[in-house]
């Protein structure tokens, strides 16, 4: 039976938990000034969720499992954002030893950082899509295709900074990342 | 009358739409970003990871004395954050927030801030469009702070 497209009650309920979910995220990096945040690590966990149930299914065709596609992308934003959690919640800041939360410290030096999010976020949902619709080895080209792109994006990104030598190099070579909001309008 | 549809077609329109709401809310990001940003300025900000170690330039010039942390805002015109038990300054020379990397491509000052440890080490410096506004960030990173 075609999980994702079976909207069966616990479906809904969690598909309402999680629309809950994403706006209370949303209101939280939102008050912060920090959409910039959301948008980087809700894609990417996201993505990775949904890519890992497709890697799971195609590793294990007999045992079908009850998660469905919403469900894990919204498993791998909560994942991603562990160390932003932490951070609110206990005040632990960063450490570069975050990045085993999806890549939490990497992903910002990515070049075009929300746009290549973005688009591993719609080729995770072109993989399970084919998956759901028999087509295995398109899928598994697919999920290929996903980790090249994601390999390509971490050798190309920009790298860490580590003084202020290379923070003023970054400021001109890159004129980096988050747009800075104006808080009066 | 709607016909019923195939789960495929479900399957796919269900995707159609999880695609869309992401890159309608990309979009719509990307606009505000445009609209929104301080003279069209992106910068490295909020990473909340102390990510430097070295001798804060300057620190004269700021009447910074080492033995308590300082927290360093450089901005032409705003507010200085309220941080617990830390020594809070102000400054708007281009020149001293140049060396604190706190000058934009295109020149503009800030507007951002430093932290400085105890020992006069710089231990994290951030672009923020209004410091104020995030005094509990500030006081988390001044905590975490040796």
């Amino acid at each position: 039976m075609n999980r994702f497209a079976s909207f069966s009650r616990r479906h809904l309920l969690t598909t309402s938990l999680i629309v809950v979910v994403e706006v209370f995220f949303y209101r939280q990096y939102a008050q912060l000034g920090a959409e910039f945040h959301f948008w980087l690590h809700s894609l990417f966990g996201a993505a990775l969720g949904i890519i890992a149930l497709v890697v799971w299914q195609l590793m294990s065709p007999t045992r079908p499992t009850k998660i469905s596609a919403w469900e894990a992308g919204a498993m791998g934003h909560v994942y991603s954002a562990v160390p932003d959690i932490l951070f609110i919640a206990i005040g632990l800041l960063h450490m570069y030893w975050m990045d085993i939360f999806a890549l939490h410290i990497s992903l910002h030096f990515v070049r075009q950082p929300i746009l290549t999010m973005l688009t591993l976020f719609l080729i995770a949902l072109l993989a399970y899509g084919l998956l759901q619709s028999g087509r295995r080895y398109l899928s598994v080209g697919i999920v290929g295709v996903w980790l090249l792109v994601l390999s390509l994006s971490l050798l190309f990104r920009y790298p860490l900074p580590h003084n202020l030598r290379q923070l003023q190099q970054h400021n001109h070579q890159y004129a980096w990342l988050c747009p800075m909001w104006d808080l009066s309008n | 009358m709607l016909k019923k549809q195939a789960p495929s077609t479900r399957l796919w329109l269900q995707i159609l739409s999880v695609a869309l709401v992401a890159v309608v809310g990309v979009s719509q990001y990307q606009l505000q970003a445009r609209q929104r940003a301080v003279g069209g300025a992106v910068a490295l900000q909020r990473l909340d990871l102390l990510y430097l170690h070295q001798p804060a330039p300057g620190l004269a010039q700021l009447g910074v004395t080492s033995g308590s942390k300082t927290v360093v805002v450089f901005c032409q015109k705003c507010r200085l954050p309220e941080v617990a038990g830390t020594r809070v300054v102000g400054s708007s020379d281009i020149s001293l927030a140049d060396s604190y990397a706190l000058v934009t491509s295109s020149g503009r000052l800030g507007p951002g801030y430093v932290i400085i440890d105890s020992h006069g080490s710089l231990r994290y410096r951030s672009f923020d469009a209004d410091p104020a506004s995030h005094s509990a960030e500030i006081n988390r990173l001044v905590k975490g702070v040796e």
